[in-house]
């Protein structure tokens, strides 16, 4: 049980922490969101509905992107997070290349999907959109970003 | 899509192409359409660079996985709570503190017995009814609003002395009544002892066998009892006649019994005591109590006796002659047998 609810925990974090690439800022909005989720849902905060995170962490992520203006030089958080040295170091700068250039619903879309793990029903559901749209945006999100860790642009 | 007019299939345009290669590469074509992408891929060389970009992609977002947030970072995010969270938090029973909640359990019973035994009317239950008396030979025989008797035995003694009874209730108090007397005893802790219904007053009662006791109960402020007149009457130097009369007079409200109460102050106690004790010894008195004729206390000497009530005049005189005597006569439990008074005399010494 304090296991799943740490790794809920965990992902909303790791959310915000990729999404807006400023520690301070990413943990306000998430410690409001598990904060809100736990006002809701009290001891049954593990169990989540997806639709419901989906749909908060967006929320609080359009509440706190304007407090991280995208033409600052990208800085990546060193204290929150353990990048994994094995089985080889991830470059999270190219992250930060990708999510300084590319839309907050793509971004968000790649996360949650892809590093998250939600199904794309939850994400369409979560974004009020058809789950056509949400491929579209994944596709061009995991162009984008394979497109910029070979070392081009992301456009 | 476009026709080929060779084979008449569809041809695949290269923008259809480009955006179904990421369903492509996550196996979300059917199996037309992802024919259709790899016969399109095999010549277009822009597809295949989307196709490993896709890949790298969806190859790098998987590593995002691996990212752990540090525990100072977990830490605080499990903390976080609004007021809300907070609120409901603390809400909740189950979370509070044993100790809290014990106390809280322990303040509502105890708030519930003083309610319960605030509001139930205990005086129109038979068994807590103030006098309820279960014991037969228990007599009620008068409430004394002990405040306000004090304040009138305070007026009978002309305001200079308080009444025997209560002097002697509030040294006995103080000293824890160690004289033996009887009435002395009763006055001072405020129980009376009575005789059966119908039955003289013995003398002396065997002290192995008391009478029944009668509780005097304490004053009840709420009970609407009607002040009782007290049928004394303050009279200095008076006879023992006009206070008898007083008493007729007035309602016998405490019994067919009285008792005289005489008080007097004198310079030189310590010369006349003995001689008044051989004086009323000589008239006829008996030790009515446990402690003899004229026993000293404090500053002063008690008598309590029964004598005949043709020597009362005698005694008077008697007494007279050393001073000024305030008599009172007091309504009392006991009723003395045909002829016979009882007295109580307080002498006290002083200026």
């Amino acid at each position: 049980m304090k296991q799943a609810e740490q790794s809920r925990v965990r992902d909303i974090g790791l959310f915000f922490l990729l999404g807006l690439m400023d520690e301070r800022t990413a943990l306000t909005a998430a410690g409001r969101v598990i904060a809100q989720l736990k006002a809701q849902y009290g001891d049954r905060f593990q169990s989540v509905p997806p639709v419901v995170l989906i749909r908060s962490c967006r929320a609080s992520w359009k509440a706190f992107r304007r407090s991280v203006p995208r033409n600052q030089p990208v800085e990546i958080p060193q204290a929150a997070w353990v990048l994994p040295s094995s089985p080889r170091e991830i470059d999270i700068t190219a992250w930060g290349r990708y999510q300084k250039d590319a839309s907050d619903d793509d971004v968000m879309a790649l996360l949650f999907s892809h590093v998250l793990g939600f199904s794309d029903t939850d994400l369409a559901e979560g974004f009020q959109t058809s789950v056509g749209t949400i491929r579209y945006r994944l596709g061009k999100g995991v162009r984008q970003l394979g497109l910029v860790v070979r070392g081009g642009s992301a456009t | 899509m476009s026709q080929d007019q060779k084979t008449n299939k569809r041809k695949l345009t290269p923008f259809l192409a480009h955006e179904m290669l990421y369903d492509y590469v996550t196996g979300h074509l059917d199996t037309e359409r992802r024919l259709a992408i790899e016969e399109f891929i095999k010549t277009d060389r822009e597809s295949q660079n989307l196709i490993d970009a896709i890949k790298r992609g969806i190859a790098y977002s998987q590593s995002l996985k691996e990212v752990q947030l540090s525990a100072a970072a977990l830490a605080e995010l499990e903390q976080a709570e609004n007021l809300v969270s907070i609120s409901k938090r603390l809400a909740r029973w189950s979370s509070w503190p044993d100790s809290l909640r014990w106390s809280i359990i322990a303040v509502a019973i105890s708030a519930c017995t003083a309610g319960i035994m605030v509001l139930i009317p205990w005086r129109s239950v038979p068994l807590f009814a103030p006098g309820a008396s279960r014991d037969e030979n228990t007599v009620e025989i008068a409430r004394i609003d002990a405040k306000h008797g004090n304040q009138d035995d305070a007026n009978l003694a002309g305001g200079a002395q308080a009444d025997l009874g209560d002097e002697s209730a509030a040294d006995s108090s103080a000293t824890g009544d160690q004289s033996g007397d009887e009435e002395f005893a009763e006055e001072s802790s405020g129980q009376v002892r009575v005789p059966p219904v119908g039955q003289a007053e013995p003398t002396k009662a065997p002290p192995s066998t008391p009478p029944p006791v009668a509780v005097i109960k304490p004053p009840v402020a709420t009970a609407p009892t009607p002040a009782q007149p007290k049928p004394t009457t303050p009279v200095a130097a008076a006879t023992p006649a006009a206070a008898i009369q007083t008493a007729q007079t007035a309602p016998g409200v405490r019994g067919r019994g009285f008792v005289y109460r005489a008080f007097m102050t004198l310079s030189d106690l310590e010369t006349a005591a003995p001689k008044i004790t051989q004086q009323v010894k000589e008239l006829g008195a008996e030790k009515a109590g446990e402690v003899e004729l004229g026993w000293k206390r404090g500053t002063g000497r008690y008598y309590h006796f029964t004598m005949p009530e043709a020597n009362e005049q005698k005694l008077l005189e008697a007494l007279r002659a050393y001073g000024p005597v305030r008599i009172s006569k007091d309504p009392h439990p006991r009723q003395m047998p045909e002829g016979e008074v009882r007295f109580i005399l307080w002498i006290e010494s002083g200026g």
